[in-house]
């Protein structure tokens, strides 16, 4: 018992330093939020085609739940150890941003539960599809980037390695804009069909766009701090 | 009738003492072996078994090839005992500050209380000093100094984290080709280590002069340079980026870099059982109190550092099995380097004889690979808890001490 106690007391790096790296668990985080960008495709392209998408909603909730521990674990570390050399606001925000993600996901796949239409039409349809694919690679990239950031962090912010992400950063930034007109576009396409299509549905649609759009601008948030903080 | 039972009193304080000493060895051995070992174990360089194995030996070279410098420090370096007419009242001096702070350390693990065998074994020093001469016999200068060294080994250790931090950086991590470049530095790196060792050794312990310890040094450089270059050449990448094969290189090194600390700590820390004792042994020898310059005899250090092994050997292992692998991520080129500048300042400290804290000079070096952008996070709070140690520590001991000194006194 004796011994026992003094092995804890003895090992003063437990005491030092985290037993988990907080870029490890954003970087699972991360890896959560790709899983689940990659269901809610699946999710929309089955929506499209009128099929229940309630297991994969459940799926996605589950991967929110992981998220959240992940994020309460890096909240705890970062309010018990006092000194960091990212600036702790800007980890924060990162990890906030990466959350709303996985958030927003479940968000889009819950949202598709409560409301089935009937007949999409084809010539919107494809717009969306193509956004959620968008927005699922912009996810996927910002995933390459936190993993890309523990090599920078690794490699002691090797200047070569900060340019890899750099360009990193720059592709998800032009997906952002492309996904920007997408929605746009969209939308417009949505509300001209105020004839054709019950407005309800038209909102509904238009709702879930903005939720697709909403994600995009949290990788890009994300990207861009992660710039930030490799060239400060 | 009345000489002979004094002097076989006298017998059983001293052996008793010699006890005390060789328990306070065996803590020190059991609980601190973690500091030296953590990163390598951590990183499945070393299994515990061969941990405690290593350290062991390590911890006993220490003590006996550099340990004697702290120890007149403890013993003839904070209280002067030219007061005390009766050699027998310092006798039972060094036996209260022993056991005052065998009592606050064995107090302390029990609740799991981050505290330095130092500073318990100086507070038990002091304390005695004042209660058998007042604040006058106290070598408060020295005091002064050594208290100077608890601030400067911390920021000593963690400058030296820092610089050989950010030289791995520069020469290895930013380098085109990080492996091809490991392949080159650390063998430099093991050789400084080496040269550092040999050169103080020859210096301070066998007292030879400055050139014939520079070329001893030198050798030693070379050997170890030479040895490692040809073991890390065979060294291939068969990981996913470089920078992981450089981890792996140092995965290994590190293996060297935490036997140093041990070695370090083997050095600092048997000052801090045998001091005491090895006051009580001279006097007994001597039959005076008036022992002049005082050389501390090697079987004192050989004592100290048995016991030292085997609290490592008997209780360590446990003590790296509980712990195991489970402690933190720490990178083994950040691990390697807080290691380094942890030993390097311990083991100065020793020969200019100062006894510091090992486990506070691990927050110094952590802390600066951490400001070389190293480590992600540090608990910094962990200073305040070192302020805290001291504060209450020294007085706890001291007091302990100048209560057990006045029984005993008043007693025999």
């Amino acid at each position: 018992m004796f011994l026992e106690r003094s092995g804890e007391m003895a090992n003063i790096f437990q005491k030092l330093i985290p037993y988990r790296s907080p870029l490890e668990l954003l970087s699972e985080h991360s890896k959560l939020c790709v899983k689940a960008a990659n269901l809610m495709y699946t999710a929309v392209e089955k929506y499209l085609n009128n099929t229940s998408v309630d297991d994969l909603s459940k799926e996605v909730d589950a991967l929110e739940h992981a998220a959240d521990q992940l994020k309460l674990q890096l909240r705890n570390i970062y309010s018990k150890l006092k000194w960091t050399y990212f600036n702790k606001a800007d980890f924060l925000d990162i990890l906030h941003n990466v959350d709303s993600i996985i958030d927003l996901t479940d968000d889009v796949v819950k949202v598709l539960t409560i409301n089935q239409i009937d007949l999409v039409p084809e010539d919107i349809k494809a717009p969306v599809q193509e956004l959620t694919d968008t927005v699922r690679k912009s996810v996927e990239h910002m995933d390459a980037i936190i993993q890309e950031l523990k090599t920078v962090v690794e490699s002691g912010f090797a200047p070569k390695e900060i340019e890899k992400e750099d360009q990193g950063v720059e592709t998800v930034e032009a997906e952002e804009r492309s996904s920007d007109k997408l929605g746009l576009e969209l939308g417009k396409k949505l509300f001209a069909k105020k004839n054709e299509m019950n407005p309800v549905d038209i909102m509904f649609l238009n709702n879930v766009v903005i939720l697709l759009m909403r994600i995009e601008d949290r990788a890009r948030n994300v990207v861009e701090r992660i710039r930030m903080i490799t060239h400060s | 009738m009345y000489v002979h039972i004094k002097e076989e009193g006298k017998s059983v304080i001293t052996l008793f003492t010699i006890l005390v000493g060789m328990f306070m060895a065996f803590t020190i051995g059991a609980n601190d072996v973690a500091n030296g070992m953590a990163t390598a174990v951590g990183a499945k360089a070393i299994t515990p078994k061969q941990a405690a194995f290593l350290a062991s030996f390590l911890e006993f070279l220490g003590a006996v090839m550099f340990g004697a410098t702290v120890t007149k420090t403890i013993a003839n370096g904070i209280v002067s005992i030219e007061h005390i007419t009766n050699p027998n009242h310092i006798i039972y001096g060094a036996l209260s500050a022993l056991l005052a702070a065998a009592t606050w350390v064995l107090i302390a693990t029990v609740f799991a209380m981050p505290v330095s065998t130092t500073h318990s074994i100086i507070g038990g020093m002091i304390g005695f000093g004042l209660v058998s001469g007042g604040v006058r016999v106290v070598y408060w200068s020295n005091l002064g100094k050594i208290v100077l060294s608890w601030i400067i080994s911390l920021v000593v250790g963690g400058l030296l984290s820092f610089v050989v931090f950010k030289v791995i950086v520069l020469t290895i991590l930013h380098r085109p080709s990080p492996l091809k470049a490991a392949k080159k530095v650390a063998p430099v790196l093991i050789g400084f280590t080496f040269f550092l060792i040999s050169f103080l050794f020859s210096l301070k312990t066998l007292k030879k002069p400055y050139n014939v310890s520079l070329l001893a040094g030198l050798v030693f450089f070379v050997v170890a340079f030479v040895l490692s270059y040809l073991l890390l050449r065979r060294v291939i990448n068969n990981k996913s980026n470089e920078y992981d094969a450089v981890e792996d290189i140092f995965r290994h090194v590190q293996v060297m870099t935490s036997a140093y600390v041990c070695f370090s700590h083997g050095a600092n820390d048997v000052a801090n059982a045998v001091g005491p004792v090895a006051l009580i042994l001279m006097i007994r020898q001597a039959g005076t109190a008036n022992l002049g310059a005082i050389e501390i005899p090697k079987y004192i250090l050989f004592i100290g550092g048995l016991g030292i092994a085997l609290g490592v050997l008997l209780y360590g292992y446990k003590v790296m099995e509980t712990i195991g692998y489970n402690i933190t991520e720490l990178n083994n080129t950040r691990g390697f380097s807080v290691d380094f500048g942890t030993a390097t300042t311990v083991l100065l400290s020793s020969i200019f004889g100062f006894p510091i804290s090992t486990t506070h000079t691990v927050v110094g070096a952590v802390t600066g690979v951490g400001l070389a952008r190293g480590i992600e996070v540090i608990n910094i709070g962990i200073l305040r808890d070192i302020l805290i140690s001291w504060f209450i520590t020294i007085p706890f001991s001291a007091g302990a001490s100048a209560i057990l000194y006045l029984i005993l006194t008043r007693l025999f």
